[in-house]
């Protein structure tokens, strides 16, 4: 007559595969959690330069030139404001005070010719391209192109 | 009893099934997209630039248009006269202004730009 002593370790087969299951799953999640942190972190410091210059551009093109910013917009004397999207030629400023990811700056004219307006280190890729419609006094439209890459 | 057999468990089964689903339901968020607002910049940038200079003929405007978005197409309508730029797409992007006239008359300057 056997008995439980004579048998040994009662090893459960049901167990063992419940538990690797769980374990394998337990990993597979943790695994897809992992890539999806990866990709955000690689996606947001591409996003911190996209909105850096989209919003640069912008006040570039919409705001003046005050101490505290070097804006482009012309002032009109006769408006007595400043006129977004209209840039005085004689008054662009001869250079600009860095911002972080800003790499280059420059006009491009529709007759062909352009002009740099600013221009930075080299700075690390990738970079983003933006282009702005604008009309400069005496020399009608224009691109506003600016290239703004990683720190 | 002495003849072996193995316990299949459906508990475990329909455990791992569960988060399983669980899991995979975790849906990635949408990626940070600036796109559609430099869209909204650009044909603003053109409204903007026709209205200053007084609105051109639709020929040179069809050429700013192509210049501000190389790889997009759209439609641009002055007062009800719609031109097509390229093919019509999809998830269109209106941008518009109102002008007044001399005569006291408002019309309307309409841009289109196709997102896909």
């Amino acid at each position: 007559m056997t008995t439980i002593n004579e048998k040994g370790v009662l090893f459960s087969m049901d167990a063992l595969l419940a538990a690797l299951i769980a374990l394998l799953t337990a990993a597979a999640g943790l695994l897809v959690l992992f890539h999806l942190v990866l990709d955000q972190t690689h996606s947001l410091a591409g996003y911190r330069v996209q909105r850096e210059g989209l919003l640069l551009m912008d006040a570039l093109v919409k705001n003046g030139s005050t101490a505290d910013f070097p804006g482009l917009a012309a002032y009109s004397a006769e408006r007595r404001r400043v006129t977004p999207h209209l840039l005085g030629e004689s008054s662009l400023p001869a250079s600009f005070r860095p911002f972080s990811s800003l790499q280059s700056l420059t006009l491009l004219y529709l007759d062909g010719g352009e002009r740099l307006l600013a221009e930075g280190p080299a700075r690390n890729p990738p970079c983003y391209v933006y282009d702005r419609g604008v009309l400069v006094e005496g020399r009608g439209k224009a691109l506003l192109r600016g290239v703004f890459c990683r720190d | 009893m002495t003849s072996k057999g193995f316990y299949f468990s459906l508990e475990a089964l329909l455990g791992f099934a569960v988060l399983a689903l669980i899991v995979l339901s975790v849906a990635p968020s949408p990626g940070l997209d600036l796109r559609l607002l430099y869209t909204l910049q650009k044909q603003h940038d053109l409204l903007a630039t026709w209205l200053a200079e007084g609105i051109p003929e639709l020929s040179e405007m069809e050429s700013d248009f192509r210049r501000l978005f190389p790889d997009a197409s759209g439609a641009i309508a002055v007062n009800g006269a719609r031109v097509e730029i390229g093919k019509p797409g999809r998830n269109p992007l209106l941008t518009s202004a109102h002008v007044s006239s001399s005569d006291g008359r408002l019309g309307e300057l309409s841009l289109v730009v196709y997102a896909d």
